[in-house]
């Protein structure tokens, strides 16, 4: 369901095309800072590409641009499967067809077989794990794992009540004076004529004058003199 | 690896895995399956998808596939190679019909799969899998033919010789923000090249 209102709901192009309409600019015609941005961003993305790191989502206008750099590079030898990469397909492939077939033949081994040669002899291959115990390995730790659960669970509600500890007193400070408690400032600068509305500046440097007074009163105090509001 | 015909010690050896698979030791299929997994990779689906991530999902459905079905094979005096290539070539056919987006370059294709000669009249993997890469080459070149001088230096610099950004912008006399600017033009003049021919 499209809707032309709302960004997440828009058909996707069905045309890679679509992602990148118009003609491309000359080699010296002057980028726009949009360009620039965008260039930079498709610069670093092609930076993971050549180094064999290519991120598997991108944004889509750039996946056309990705995939036409990756078939320049297939196509003049640079894109190669590395050994270990190459291994692990293998070796999840085979696995894959073993489990899908019903297990048929024996399981993948860890290591790879023989290479060729005339000594073979056809020997069968001996699994390293059988694949029954595979299969039941994940199950009996969920078990432990529920039984373990379980039990924590059990202990804490049916473990003994414990005597409430006492609260330390705690020490009563002297009270605060005046000036160095919080209070509102009505008492102060009392009603407000309609013809010194305006003076609000002036109310507020009194204010403040006052507060400065007992906060220099509470920081200049000797420590026993001190409270906390 | 040279490109020579594969030797017959090399294809007895290759048949006895096969046979050896078809009567239920599946893992007979490992080696063959690592020594093909690279040309059928690089050569067949890497330039058909253009992205490494479902190359390598490819490659290990065709992997799959092919030991499933081994059972199907005939072995007629050839490698395996071609069978394996063809069903490598129908599950990339596959990921491009699942697409919306894919669906042009999946029928051009599906066009290109009938233009082709007969895989099996190829005796050698590695014969069949360099006439692959060369006839990609051949694309790709013919793509390349028809950019300016400054796209086509700027994506062999990049993306063929592998220099790194800076010394690709230091080789050509331009700051690495131009030159960034320069290959993203490129690379994008070269898709729309490419993507003609389809």
């Amino acid at each position: 369901m499209s809707s032309p209102d709302d960004p997440d709901l828009r058909d996707l192009p069905e045309d890679d095309d679509a992602f990148d309409p118009g003609p491309v600019p000359g080699p010296d015609d002057e980028p726009s800072p949009a360009e620039r941005a965008r260039a930079r961003a498709f610069g670093e993305l092609l930076d993971k590409v050549v180094a064999g790191r290519a991120p598997a989502a991108m944004p889509a206008e750039d996946r056309p641009l990705v995939e036409a750099a990756t078939v320049i590079r297939a196509a003049t030898g640079r894109a190669e499967l590395s050994t270990a990469r190459r291994d692990a397909l293998v070796e999840s492939a085979l696995a894959r067809a073993m489990d899908r077939l019903g297990g048929t033949g024996p399981a993948p081994t860890g290591e790879p077989e023989h290479r060729g040669g005339a000594g073979g002899g056809g020997a069968p291959v001996i699994p390293l794990a059988s694949r029954a115990w595979r299969r039941r390995a994940p199950w009996l730790v969920a078990a432990v794992s529920t039984t373990a659960a379980v039990a924590a669970a059990l202990l804490l509600m049916l473990r003994p009540a414990r005597a409430p500890i006492p609260a330390a007193p705690v020490a009563t400070a002297a009270p605060l004076p005046l000036e160095q408690r919080s209070r509102p400032a009505d008492p102060m600068i009392g009603a407000i004529s309609r013809e010194h509305s305006g003076d609000a500046a002036a109310r507020i440097d009194a204010i403040f004058a006052d507060r400065l007074d007992g906060f220099r009163a509470h920081t200049l105090a000797p420590p026993s003199r001190r409270g906390s509001p | 690896m040279a490109s020579e015909a594969a030797t017959t010690p090399e294809l007895e050896e290759e048949q006895r895995l096969v046979e050896e698979a078809q009567r239920g030791n599946l893992d007979a299929m490992r080696p063959i399956l690592e020594r093909y997994s690279q040309p059928l990779y690089a050569t067949v689906i890497l330039p058909r998808t253009g992205d490494a991530a479902t190359a390598e999902d490819v490659l290990r459905d065709t992997m799959m596939t092919a030991v499933e079905k081994i059972g199907r094979f005939t072995w007629q005096g050839k490698s395996i190679y071609p069978w394996l290539r063809q069903i490598a070539v129908n599950k990339v056919y596959d990921v491009h019909r699942a697409t919306k987006r894919g669906r042009r370059l999946a029928d051009a294709l599906g066009k290109e799969l009938a233009d082709e000669t007969d895989p099996e009249s190829h005796a050698d993997a590695q014969l069949m899998a360099d006439e692959e890469r060369r006839r990609a080459r051949v694309r790709i070149d013919e793509a390349m033919t028809g950019l300016s001088d400054r796209y086509r230096t700027a994506i062999e610099l990049r993306l063929i010789e592998e220099l790194s950004r800076e010394e690709c912008a230091q080789r050509l006399g331009i700051t690495i923000g131009t030159f960034d600017v320069l290959l993203f033009r490129a690379v994008r003049a070269f898709r729309k090249r490419y993507g003609e021919r389809t």
